[in-house]
């Protein structure tokens, strides 16, 4: 089912939690709403899950308008980020009760209980009460329950965000299967940027309630199209616009001129570029080695007038020999890398 | 003055007596306390204005002024309003006059102990419920309550005790319970002090029973 959201508002008391967020998810396609906390993910999806009510603005799901849809009819599945299970039923028990409630047969509950739990390998904790789970189980159990009454939307609230490392790694992984081996739509909420990347077809980047950057994880990774986004997906080196610094132009407005450039350390070549353009010569600040990959800070001198010596980090593969603090480096920087993220 | 308790062992099945009633007092009232505090504080986080506030000004009134103005209230108050309404005379029992006076007075603190068991109940799990495809009502039946009537069961053991203990106010309408036992008899003799030692030692005994019988209850609770 496709899943469309035309700007969407809300604010409790003073403070504005969305404001005019649009939004279209097709179907079985899945999207991560990722951001630092408190930008309005949470009510988002509880907004969409029938929980909370929006001021303003209006949902379809497959062209059918939502708004006037209770929480408990609108066959979503919901995953909450602490464990929401029934902690006086059983891990077979808790999925059954989505189905009691749309009052399946009881053979047919039997059935897809099996079948659920199956699916995420729980089939031998059926009649396990929730604290007798681990965390990983438990949110396998809710993950089971979500799905087991079929429903037309996946929503989760990051769900893994209460376990430790490892389980987290499987357990996405896990999540990723059935989602899509069923092929449901899914909406997913996350602060961990690694997570919605790994994980999502799209990725929705947020900021104090608003859209600052949707689309494919590469995109978002290559094309920021705002020094937020650049900044808050993977590293980049954020630095107000120079002459010496060359980029192609796109997307640029009509008359306007860039004012802020991004370029990814893995960009910035320790070389000289064979021409003139895009050369430069920075000093060795710091050199940090991580194994496989050194990260060099290199301060680039300002040509003079108002500008400021420039920080530049750059990332090598390999172990950097030779690199020293204080050595005098070429660098090089190919205009296809510069993003520019704000413009006068 | 030497202590002698032959007076206190000659009247003992008076006393007993005096017991019995102290406990069908308790036991009524704690019977009339729970439903009407199950009610009322259901009541208290309904979504239902009317309920809402109705079972507000019942939990407000009852707690906010004395056991003794309600006592007094049901044994000589009612009758009277009876009186001009109906034109006929009323009569009540001592001792139903006391259920129905400890009985609603309790109700309102069993209420809060209520509201507050469901209100600890976390809010996913309404939430979850209404996801799954639940109305408030059902979610409430099926998941809140059995979650919350764990969390009262310690709150509500202590309420009883209280309870057995306020009973003795009932004796000053005339209600045979054990604390007008002990009165009556130290009166009759002008030696009160083997009497309310005696009474006394009733009342700790009852009070050790109740809490050995709550926290098997809990233990129970807590297995299964
Ligand atoms: N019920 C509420 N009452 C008042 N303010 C709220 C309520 N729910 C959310 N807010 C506010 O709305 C803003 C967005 O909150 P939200 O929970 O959606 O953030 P989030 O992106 O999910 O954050 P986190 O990553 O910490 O979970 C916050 O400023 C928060 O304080
Ligand atoms: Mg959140």
């Amino acid at each position: 089912m496709s899943l469309e959201i035309r700007k969407i508002s809300k604010s409790f008391g003073g403070v504005k939690a969305l404001d005019d967020v649009s939004l279209s998810v097709e179907t079985g396609e899945m999207i991560c709403f990722l951001g630092p906390s408190g930008c309005g993910k949470t009510t988002l999806l509880r907004i969409i899950a029938g929980l909370e009510y929006p001021d303003g603005g209006s949902m379809y799901l497959d062209g059918r308008d939502l708004s006037s849809l209770p929480a408990r009819k609108r066959n979503f599945g919901v995953v909450f980020q602490s464990y929401s299970l029934f902690p006086n039923l059983s891990a077979a028990a808790n999925v059954a009760y989505g189905l009691e409630c749309r009052r399946w047969p009881g053979e047919k509950i039997r059935k897809r209980v099996e079948e659920m739990l199956a699916l995420v390998h729980l089939g031998d904790h059926a009649r396990k009460l929730p604290h007798q789970l681990s965390g990983g189980q438990q949110q396998r159990v809710a993950l089971a329950r979500a799905l087991a009454p079929e429903p037309s939307l996946l929503l989760l609230d990051e769900p893994l965000s209460a376990l430790d490392a490892q389980v987290r790694e499987e357990l996405q992984e896990e999540i990723r299967r059935v989602q899509q081996h069923l092929k449901i739509t899914t909406i997913m909420v996350t602060h961990d940027q690694e997570e919605a990347l790994s994980m999502a077809d799209r990725v929705m980047v947020m900021k104090d309630g608003t859209v600052m950057q949707t689309g494919p994880p590469m995109d978002i990774y290559k094309r920021p199209e705002n020094s937020f986004v650049a900044r808050f997906i993977g590293k980049m080196n954020v630095l107000p616009a120079q002459k010496e610094i060359p980029f192609q132009s796109h997307v640029a407005a009509e008359g306007s001129r860039p004012r802020i450039i991004g370029i990814r350390p893995e960009d910035v070549q320790i070389a000289c570029c064979g021409r003139e353009e895009g050369t430069f010569s920075g000093v060795v600040d710091q050199v940090v080695r991580l194994g496989n990959l050194t990260r060099v800070s290199l301060r680039v001198e300002s040509t003079g007038g108002r500008e400021k010596d420039l920080l530049i980090l750059s990332e090598l593969q390999g172990m950097g020999e030779g690199l020293e603090v204080g050595a005098s480096l070429p660098l090089c920087i190919q205009p296809e890398n510069v993003r520019v993220l704000e413009w006068h | 003055m030497e202590l002698d308790f032959t007076l206190l062992w000659q009247h003992r099945m008076f006393m007993v007596k005096g017991a019995v009633v102290t406990i069908q007092l308790t036991f009524g009232a704690i019977i009339l306390g729970f439903i009407l505090g199950c009610i009322a504080g259901i009541g208290r986080v309904s979504r239902n204005t009317l309920f809402r506030s109705i079972s507000g000004v019942y939990v407000y009134v009852l707690r906010g002024t004395p056991m003794l103005l309600q006592i007094f209230f049901v044994y000589f108050g009612i009758p009277q309003i009876y009186m001009a309404l109906t034109g006929n005379s009323m009569t009540p029992d001592p001792l139903t006059a006391g259920v129905i006076a400890l009985g609603f007075n309790s109700g309102a603190y069993v209420a809060e102990i209520v509201r507050s068991g469901i209100e600890g109940v976390a809010r996913g799990q309404m939430e979850a419920a209404r996801s799954l495809g639940m109305t408030h009502g059902q979610a409430m039946r099926h998941i809140i309550l059995p979650q919350a009537f764990r969390r009262i069961i310690p709150p509500l053991g202590n309420e009883i005790i209280i309870l057995l203990k306020d009973s003795s106010l009932v004796s000053v309408i005339g209600a045979g319970e054990l604390m007008f036992s002990a009165r009556v008899m130290g009166a009759r003799y002008y030696d009160y002090v083997q009497f309310l030692a005696g009474a006394a030692l009733i009342y700790l005994f009852l009070t050790f029973v109740i809490s050995q019988l709550l926290a098997l209850l809990e233990r129970r609770l807590k297995v299964a």
